[in-house]
């Protein structure tokens, strides 16, 4: 068989400004989602920790540890999933596969923005070349994940938490592969159109839901690591108090009580609810 | 009063004191509950702080046992991206290993430290895995935060059995059990004939100190402290 690659038009079926309007639209939401979510969690970080850090290891000590951890932790994600080395490639696959798949497609928008792609796995275009290897990456760490979850009894159950993000991602990437194989193979241009819709929503549903599922875990885990690190490094440099040091803190906080340097709040709601008696303690 | 498990089971409120007073820092509570819940070899559910307090002369060691404070605002289940963590009726906070994604949100929102991660399976003697690093296989999930369950299964045995919590043997944390000072005190604080009510009393009456750690944070955990 031989297979004819076609240049399709994309603007053809859907007008590029309205996939761009869309786009916009789909960034608005993403971004809303995330500083939403993202400001919930940073609550989470015991209040003053980043200036009270800023004390002991300066503003330039905690961008350098900021940079340092985005290298070691998430792009080269050093010590991290260090469990299992099947899991730590399968994700690194992931990762890699989905930043090779925003470089392409950045890379197509900007040189290819009327929608005039040309013909796949051309080399000519650095963007076709980046993203089908990407995707077959992604594919292939995917693909893996999603059997372990299904066959291996270890894993079984244990992906509740991430299977809306495994569903959807999946989903886009078939459905990105079935568009690049239906141009491929010269498909009829309403085929392609068709299967590009499809992959048009599902990769809207990808990213409006990111920040509502496993998918956030991107930008939510590597900010925890930063504040474990940030510990880390002070408690190495001796500082021992909260919220540094939560235990070491602990106990002093009840030596102090003890030596009466600190007055203690009685909880009193350990007391039950007909309770008349008052602490003397 | 104690009004047994069933209907008004949403009544009870389980509870800790630890007698500081009492402690003698032997790290039995830490091992017991190893054992009791087969905890990966790096992990410590119930791990007893020593320190080093005064200067010689007047030297002397410091002992704070520590556990999940199952707080009755959990600052842990609101930082959960995956809804792995929650309440149950009885007050105890529950991880779900199989929902966690390891996010580590949990680590930092708690004030007591009292999470860990299950960062990688290693076996203490080098090759092959002790008995208990097979149980921890077992229990627990590589790469999910895991912490203190006030003995959850032993509270489940109890309701299923009609037993007594901080009374019955089998209803009774494994670290409250093995305290040789008996400086640990458990129980339903909404049962005035529970072991740890009764204690709290007693203290009111005496005039001694309760206390929690970090009241400031709001988070009201159900572990109290006593001097």
């Amino acid at each position: 068989m031989i297979f004819i690659p076609v240049l399709v038009q994309f603007n053809g079926l859907v007008p590029v400004v309205w996939i761009d309007i869309l786009a916009v639209v789909v960034v608005m939401v993403i971004v809303f989602g995330v500083v939403y979510r993202f400001a919930f969690w940073v609550k989470v970080v015991p209040s003053g920790f980043f200036s009270e850090a800023k004390r002991y290891i300066t503003t330039r000590g905690l961008v350098s540890l900021f940079f340092s951890e985005l290298a070691n932790r998430v792009f080269a994600q050093r010590k991290v999933l260090n469990d299992s080395k099947v899991r730590r490639t399968t994700h690194l696959m992931i990762f890699w596969g989905f930043l090779g798949l925003a470089f392409a497609t950045v890379w197509d928008d900007v040189f290819f923005h009327d929608g005039s792609l040309p013909v796949p796995f051309s080399f000519d275009n650095l963007g076709n070349i980046v993203g089908n290897v990407s995707g077959f990456i992604l594919l292939l760490g995917l693909t893996v994940v999603v059997l372990r979850y299904a066959f291996v009894g270890k894993f079984k159950g244990s992906a509740k938490g991430d299977l809306i993000f495994l569903i959807i991602l999946y989903l886009a990437t078939i459905t990105g592969f079935a568009t690049e194989l239906t141009r491929f193979t010269g498909s009829t241009a309403s085929l392609t159109y068709s299967n590009y819709l499809v992959h048009l929503g599902f990769v809207a549903a990808l990213l409006l839901s990111a920040p509502f599922t496993h998918f956030f875990h991107a930008l939510l885990t590597p900010f925890m690591r930063y504040v474990e690190r940030i510990q880390d490094v002070l408690f190495q440099k001796g500082v021992t108090r909260y919220p540094f040091q939560k235990k070491t803190a602990m106990a002093s906080l009840a030596e102090d009580v003890r030596d009466g340097k600190t007055k203690a709040t009685y909880p009193s709601w350990l007391d039950r609810e007909d309770e008349s008696a008052k602490p003397s303690g | 009063m104690f009004h047994g498990w069933g209907e008004f089971v949403s009544e009870m409120k389980l509870a800790m004191i630890i007698d500081l007073a009492k402690c003698v820092g032997c790290d039995a509570c830490s091992v017991a509950c190893k054992v009791e819940n087969a905890t990966p070899g790096d992990i410590w559910w119930a791990p007893v702080i020593h320190s080093e307090v005064g200067k010689f002369p007047k030297a002397r060691l410091s002992f704070l046992p520590t556990l999940c404070m199952n707080c009755e605002d959990p600052p842990c289940k609101k930082s959960c991206p995956t809804k792995a963590i929650s309440k149950r009726d009885d007050g105890i906070v529950i991880i779900d290993e199989g929902k966690c994604a390891g996010s580590r949100a949990c680590i930092t929102a708690c004030p007591y430290d009292a999470i860990r991660v299950w960062e990688k399976e290693s076996s203490v003697y080098g090759e092959g895995r002790t008995p208990l690093e097979d149980m921890a296989r077992e229990k627990h999930k590589v790469g999910a935060a895991q912490k203190c369950t006030f003995c959850a299964h032993r509270m489940d045995y109890a309701k299923a059995n009609g037993l007594k919590p901080g009374v019955d043997r089998m209803a009774t944390p494994a670290c409250v059990l093995t305290c040789p000072a008996e400086c640990r005190i458990f129980g339903d604080l909404e049962d005035e004939s529970s072991p740890v009510s009764k204690y709290l009393d007693e203290a009111k009456k005496d005039g001694r100190t309760v206390l929690s750690l970090r009241p400031e944070v709001k988070t009201k955990p159900k572990v109290a402290y006593m001097w």
